[in-house]
């Protein structure tokens, strides 16, 4: 237990001077396997066979994919198409903003992504017709939460792959709450609207113009369908689904909308395998980290320590509930789920809470962070297009993360909302 | 080839020269291993969908593809300083606590990839022998061979990080 102490000490530390998450958990796992006289050759073994899965060969391609259709100007396309949507309501442009990050993240999957290729376009049009720099900023970051947890969402790749989740049965899960997360956001805006006079579209959108948008943008829109519908009819594996998601981007990027060259499609692949080991190292160090743990007995431990504290189900949801709110305000959601899970799927399985349920409470929970000071970082992308300082936005982002924290309660205490869709299907 | 930046002359002095190889070799590689695994994969569907036969190799091929994916491209990562990492406390340092920050980051990374250089290398020489099963005559050290890559390159980065830090002290 000693050198379990001292590597939990190590990893914070570490991560103190910043080090990189992924290089702070995998030096901190020496520092236990040196300790505990472990062989070091096991480091290499455990390292390798973490991520030496079929299914995680989807998320390259899922990145690959949502920075194609980034690349290729898409972002105007959506906006028109919401646009249409939310019609000559008051604050019409902060619900374009939420309604265009519900089909961004079904094409992307990311939310700084959503933050900057929205934010740069919609920020500076809000500012322009009237709308503050901070509620402009404060909802652009707000909304691209939404991201990771809209179908395809690689956050949900990674969760199934350790907890043994079904990734359609994940997908299906998040649909719902992902709606609850852009509507509750809808109803600050509402309020906010009402209270500030917020201005409305004044133009008409003709019937023939209104045709002309939704054309233009039906063949991105049509990519979250692809995947899914290939997934949910068994025609592909979530891997295939990815790898036809990133050719079908290409093909209609570079041959119908004809806004991606073949030297910046390059461009794009390199910056995609480079992403592409940000995100999948994490992977492979916090199972070495999670082994550790593990073989000390600590998940179990934790939640025997939980289970004899006589508090009841909900509190004890409650508490992992404001454990992971504290942790995604500091750390980026894909690391922190790849710390958690190992750690709380013991304490869930006494609970008897569905892993399916889990996930998504964890994801929705951890997403939050994103928009947090001090380390969200759509609040970052946020307030260097809006201009505006970090302590006003965090201010002005109050009222929607206080709406996303109902409904993770919601989604936490709620089961059947996660689960109403995966059980249908079944 | 991929990116912008490679389009100018590699910089000055041999540390950054190294660096700029390093990481212009690194970032074809791994974008050749994207692109042949997504033709892989592409093929391997095509034949399933319509002729019912998967190339049978393409599992296999694929998840070795995307292991040296993953190490190389989570090294060139640390060269752009796009992983994750909590900058808060870094930011608030003064500037002489952000050096002994540095220099103890690097320390620690240093350590940490000359541990993955030797058992890696170490591995790669016993596992060059043994074959994979499926893939007739592929040694499966070349598996292994993306642990010790992934940890040079980060060394030769760190080494010039180290290098810039002595010049800013002596500037």
């Amino acid at each position: 237990m000693l050198y379990i102490t001292l590597m939990i000490i190590c990893f914070f530390m570490l991560m103190l001077i910043r080090v990189p998450i992924p290089f702070a958990l995998l030096a901190s796992t020496l520092v236990y396997y040196i300790g505990a006289e472990l062989p070091l050759n096991i480091v290499v073994v455990r390292l390798l066979r973490s991520f030496d899965s079929f299914i995680l060969l989807a998320i390259p391609f899922f990145i690959l994919a949502g920075r194609i259709m980034s690349e290729a100007g898409i972002s105007d396309r959506l906006i028109r198409v919401a646009d249409l949507i939310v019609g000559r309501v008051k604050g019409n442009l902060a619900y374009v903003n939420i309604v265009v990050s519900m089909f961004f993240g079904g094409i992307t999957g990311t939310a700084i992504s959503d933050t900057t290729a929205i934010g740069s376009i919609l920020i500076p049009s809000m500012i322009k017709k009237g709308y503050s720099k901070r509620f402009s900023a404060a909802v652009t970051a707000a909304s691209s939460t939404m991201g990771p947890i809209i179908p395809p969402s690689l956050m949900f790749i990674i969760y199934g792959s350790i907890a043994q989740v079904s990734i359609r049965d994940l997908f299906l899960a998040g649909a719902i709450p992902g709606l609850m997360v852009g509507l509750s956001q809808m109803a600050v805006v509402k309020i906010h609207g009402i209270k500030y006079d917020l201005p409305r579209r004044e133009e008409i959108i003709a019937p023939a113009e209104a045709f002309r948008i939704v054309r233009d943008a039906t063949l991105a829109m049509l990519l979250p369908v692809i995947i899914l519908g290939g997934i949910l009819f068994g025609i592909v594996s979530p891997t295939e689904a990815a790898v036809v998601a990133a050719f079908y981007a290409g093909l209609i990027a570079m041959f119908v909308y004809k806004t991606l060259s073949f030297r910046r499609l390059l461009t794009v692949i390199r910056d995609s395998a480079v992403e592409t080991g940000s995100v999948s190292i994490i992977i492979a160090a916090a199972a070495l980290f999670g082994w550790a743990l593990s073989n000390e007995q600590v998940p179990q431990l934790f939640a025997d320590f939980l289970m004899e504290s006589s508090a009841s189900k909900w509190q004890l949801l409650l508490m992992v509930n404001l454990m992971l709110f504290g942790l995604g305000m500091f750390m980026d959601s894909i690391p922190a789920i790849m710390i958690v899970t190992p750690v709380l799927m013991p304490l869930f399985n006494l609970l008897g809470i569905d892993p399916l349920h889990a996930g998504l409470f964890m994801s929705i929970n951890l997403i939050t962070g994103l928009a947090t000071p001090p380390v969200g970082c759509c609040l970052f992308a946020a307030s260097i297009i809006s201009g505006s300082p970090m302590e006003k936005i965090s201010r002005a982002i109050i009222p929607f993360l206080a709406a996303n924290i109902i409904v993770v309660l919601l989604v936490t205490y709620i089961p059947e909302i996660t689960l109403f869709i995966p059980n249908l299907f079944k | 080839m991929l990116d912008s930046t490679y389009k100018n002359e590699p910089p000055a002095g041999v540390l950054n020269k190294i660096v700029w190889v390093t990481k212009y070799i690194s970032c074809f590689y791994i974008s050749v291993l994207l692109i042949a695994m997504g033709c892989i994969l592409a093929a391997s569907i095509v034949l399933r969908f319509f002729f019912d036969q998967p190339l049978a190799w393409s599992n296999t091929i694929t998840r070795y593809a995307y292991i040296h994916i993953v190490l190389i491209g989570a090294a060139i990562s640390y060269m752009e300083g796009s992983h994750a990492q909590i900058e808060v406390f870094y930011e608030r340092a003064s500037d002489r606590m952000k050096t002994v920050f540095d220099l103890l980051h690097y320390a620690v990374m240093l350590f940490l990839c000359l541990v993955l250089t030797i058992i890696g290398a170490k591995h790669v020489i016993t596992m060059w022998h043994v074959h994979s099963p499926i893939l007739v005559n592929f040694p499966l050290g070349a598996v292994y061979l993306a642990v010790p890559l992934c940890a040079i390159i980060m060394m030769i980065f760190i080494f010039q990080q180290l290098r810039r830090l002595q010049d800013r002290r002596k500037g």
